[in-house]
């Protein structure tokens, strides 16, 4: 019975790519030939593909699940002792399965968009099908020939254990982060589609943008939850006291999310002006292929990573290959249609919200370029010079820095500033309030003794942006109180009735809570220290007592754990007990750091070593404000979710 | 304004930024670093002048019985060979008591630091998984 099913899930894979080619012609020549019910066919062929894909993904997690070790993905990603509950997730735990995963996903959600819109966007949907089709096709082709998660091992290679997924992923987060970071790479691919769509069609209108509204602000919001997952997970698991490493892997995800973050603000100047429309599909176009670019780089091993797959010679060739013919078919489509996309308006000042938006345009494709020039600088510094040049965090730091602090002063200045011309008076009636608010802060913050650039720049321009997100609520409800609404009533009425644009100022709010975070980045203290037996070390404020260190064996694993006791200003704050681990079977070491909490600052402890004689190196970081960060990651889903969440709107009113 | 002289100028632009980011990274410290074997390393002939005391990041393998360690005094001496030509040798102190777990002899080793006095002194030493290498080794071939 398991075997039936493992071998369907496998002949459904090849099925699948037979859907999908038929899905594609038959919405090319039912469009074409203007015959509805081959695009109707093609629409099930979509639903069918969707459907074989789930098969073949229940297949291999019924392999999963039933340790037949004989497949070699099951072998190199899933071992007997896995708890079941990590054995589903080695599905992305290795190539072969994660790539699958991510076919299955873009299938997913080329089913539910081709459902949503069965009576909608009639002239669109052929082509946004063909897209998605060629899409699917693509990973398809690789998925079944290339890195099969089906591929059997030699016989003499068959043994009844598997290496076991990576024990550092064996973490809950590692149970949804790949998912949400999947779900925001392929939920580009809709957008994508119907702007694609849009530029064969001719349609260049609102609709393409308008329907996939929710499809790209969706995907921007799971890759902004699945890049902070990420950082949390480092920080609790691979004991470096950081949260971000600007490695290839990190920076692959960030480079899609930069550049739909520009996206989602400037199609709102599409909305309301008629301009940059050349700008947004650019913008759409880039945001995708760099979500393949992404997965290229992360999968073909071309830039040397803690994370990468790193497997396959050809496989990065094809896939490169891809990205390229994907991007400038798309880009010669744009150069096609560039005389039908004329703006409809022009800037009228560089004083108004227009400009402002622009300018934040800007600066995000120069993070993205400062971003996209550090990861594949080794590899260019080796093609023209043949040495090997990398660089490190502070390059990042220090170009990407100037822009992050202007980026914040224009997430104030934005949303507040009039459209077309800003008068003195607008100006002066928005921005007085904030920016009374910001000196006062920055003013706090340079009598309190703090002299570095970055953090009072970032902290006074939180200061600012609050200041006007707070503003803009205050003045929100206090119109609706004086209509006789209850305070709580007014805040729901004034969300339900503008939800994008009160949503928008939590979503911005949340960035201020982060970079809160990162403010306090510049301040991290760390220091390694040999400590013996009850030696006690001061560390400012700290004082770590090493009580004692014992083995700790276990089935998977040996190591050591020490018991540490933390004071600060001589209060005990408690034990900490950092851990150490070697798992045998993959010969992976595991840090676990031990961390004591706080709002005003983090003090993360991991045993570095333990010697015969029973003295220990200890590593201590101390991150200040850097619980900001996770704070703003909550605070960033509760303001999507207000963004996305459908509410009834009621029937407005003459004077609303 | 016509859309090519506006294509041109944000051509410029870009190329203009990469060029002043290029010429501008080698004046700072820790924001570029050289990747080599120990071979390529030190057939460059590493001297106290630069480019010896460009921070760089080698690659090689611990020499077996080379480990010598002073944690008390806060260091770590050792050799790493080349990958292909062992003979190739290349004497290390880790100036860190922050030692990774899979470094012991025949380890595979990223050592980050410069050459100074006759030797590499390194800042950090990063060790690679036995798994992770033969995997890329795989994909190299």
């Amino acid at each position: 019975m398991i075997d039936i099913f493992i071998s369907l899930g496998e002949f459904s894979l090849y099925a699948a790519i037979a859907a999908t080619l038929y899905a594609a012609s038959a919405a090319v020549y039912g469009a074409r030939s203007q015959q509805p019910e081959w695009v109707r066919s093609a629409e099930r062929g979509i639903f069918a593909l969707f459907f074989l894909l789930t098969l073949a993904l229940l297949g291999v997690e019924t392999a999963l699940l039933n340790d037949r070790f004989e497949f070699a993905f099951v072998a190199a990603s899933s071992s007997r002792e896995q708890p079941w509950l990590f054995k589903l997730p080695a599905l992305w735990g290795g190539q072969a399965g994660s790539l699958l995963f991510w076919t299955w996903m873009l299938s997913a959600l080329a089913a539910f968009a081709v459902w949503r819109n069965l009576n909608r966007n009639r002239v669109l949907m052929p082509w946004v099908i063909t897209t998605l089709a060629i899409n699917v096709l693509f990973f398809l082709v690789l998925v079944a020939f290339a890195t099969s998660p089906y591929e059997l091992l030699p016989v003499e290679h068959v043994f009844s254990n598997g290496r076991g997924m990576n024990p550092l992923l064996q973490h809950p987060v590692m149970l949804i982060h790949p998912p949400i970071l999947y779900l925001g790479f392929t939920g580009f691919s809709i957008p994508f589609a119907f702007a694609a769509a849009a530029l064969i069609t001719g349609e260049l209108g609102q609709n393409w943008f308008r329907t996939t509204r929710r499809y790209t602000l969706l995907a921007w919001f799971f890759l902004g939850i699945g890049l902070m997952l990420g950082g949390r997970w480092a920080y609790e698991v691979l004991g470096w006291g950081g949260y971000w490493a600007w490695d290839p892997v990190e920076n692959s995800s960030l480079m899609p999310w930069l550049v739909a973050t520009a996206y989602l603000h400037s199609v709102m100047i599409q909305e309301k002006r008629g301009m940059l429309k050349i700008w947004n599909l650019v913008l759409i176009g880039l945001s995708y292929t760099l979500c393949l670019f992404g997965t290229f780089l992360t999968r073909s091993g071309i830039v040397q990573s803690v994370h990468s797959f790193a497997d396959a010679g050809w496989f990065g060739t094809v896939f490169l290959i891809y990205v390229v013919i994907l991007s400038t078919t798309f880009a010669g489509l744009l150069i096609w249609r560039a005389p039908m996309l004329r703006s409809e308006n022009h800037l009228q000042s560089l004083v108004s919200r227009e400009a402002s938006f622009l300018v934040n345009n800007w600066v995000f494709l120069g993070l993205l370029f400062i971003v996209f020039f550090g990861t594949m600088y080794p590899v260019f510094s080796e093609m023209l010079t043949d040495v090997r040049v990398q660089v490190g965090p502070p390059f990042f730091q220090r170009y990407a820095g100037p822009l992050a602090v202007f980026l914040l002063l224009l997430t104030g200045i934005g949303p507040l500033i009039a459209w077309r011309r800003a008068t003195w008076t607008n100006l002066r009636k928005s921005f007085l309030l904030p920016a009374a608010f910001a000196v006062i802060s920055c003013f706090a913050l340079l009598v309190a003794g703090m002299r570095q650039f970055y953090p009072i720049a970032f902290l006074t321009l939180c200061a600012f942006v609050t200041g006007t997100i707070l503003e803009e609520y205050f003045r929100g409800i206090r119109a609706r109180m004086r209509r006789g609404e209850s305070a709580p009533r007014a805040i729901a009425t004034l969300i339900q009735r503008n939800q994008r644009r009160y949503g928008g100022y939590i979503v911005h709010l949340s960035v201020v809570l982060m970079f809160i975070g990162f403010a306090g980045a510049v301040f991290n203290l760390e220091e390694t220290k040999l400590l013996k037996p009850g030696e006690t070390w001061k560390l400012g404020d700290y004082a770590i007592q090493y009580r004692q260190a014992r083995p700790v064996q276990h089935p998977h694993y040996a190591g050591a754990v020490a018991r540490l006791a933390l004071a600060r200003s001589g209060k005990p704050v408690g034990i900490l007990t950092p851990e150490k681990r070697m798992y045998f079977q993959q010969e992976q070491p595991a840090t676990l750091p031990a961390v004591s909490s706080g709002l005003n600052e983090d003090f993360y402890v991991i045993l570095v070593g333990l010697e015969p004689d029973g003295s220990a190196a200890f590593k201590v970081y101390i991150n200040p404000l850097v619980n900001w960060i996770w704070i703003g990651g909550f605070v960033f889903i509760i303001g999507n979710t207000l963004l996305l969440w459908r509410m009834p709107q009621p029937r407005r009113d003459a004077a609303a | 304004m016509s859309k090519g002289v506006q294509i041109a100028i944000a051509v410029v632009t870009v190329f203009a930024g990469a060029a002043w980011i290029s010429t501008s990274l080698s004046s700072e410290s820790g924001t570029m670093t050289y990747f080599a074997n120990v071979g390529a390393y030190l057939d460059a002939r590493p001297t106290d002048a630069a480019p010896g005391t460009r921070p760089s990041r080698v690659h090689g393998f611990v020499v077996a019985d080379s480990i010598a360690k002073d944690l008390p005094a806060g260091h770590v001496d050792f050799e790493i060979h080349d990958e292909m030509a062992t003979e190739m040798r290349l004497s290390v102190r880790l100036t860190s008591i922050d030692i990774p777990d899979l470094f012991k002899d025949g380890a595979e080793v990223v050592v980050e630091g410069h050459y100074a006095d006759g030797r590499f002194i390194a800042e950090r030493v990063m060790a690679k998984c036995p798994s992770k290498y033969e995997a890329r080794e795989e994909s190299e071939a």
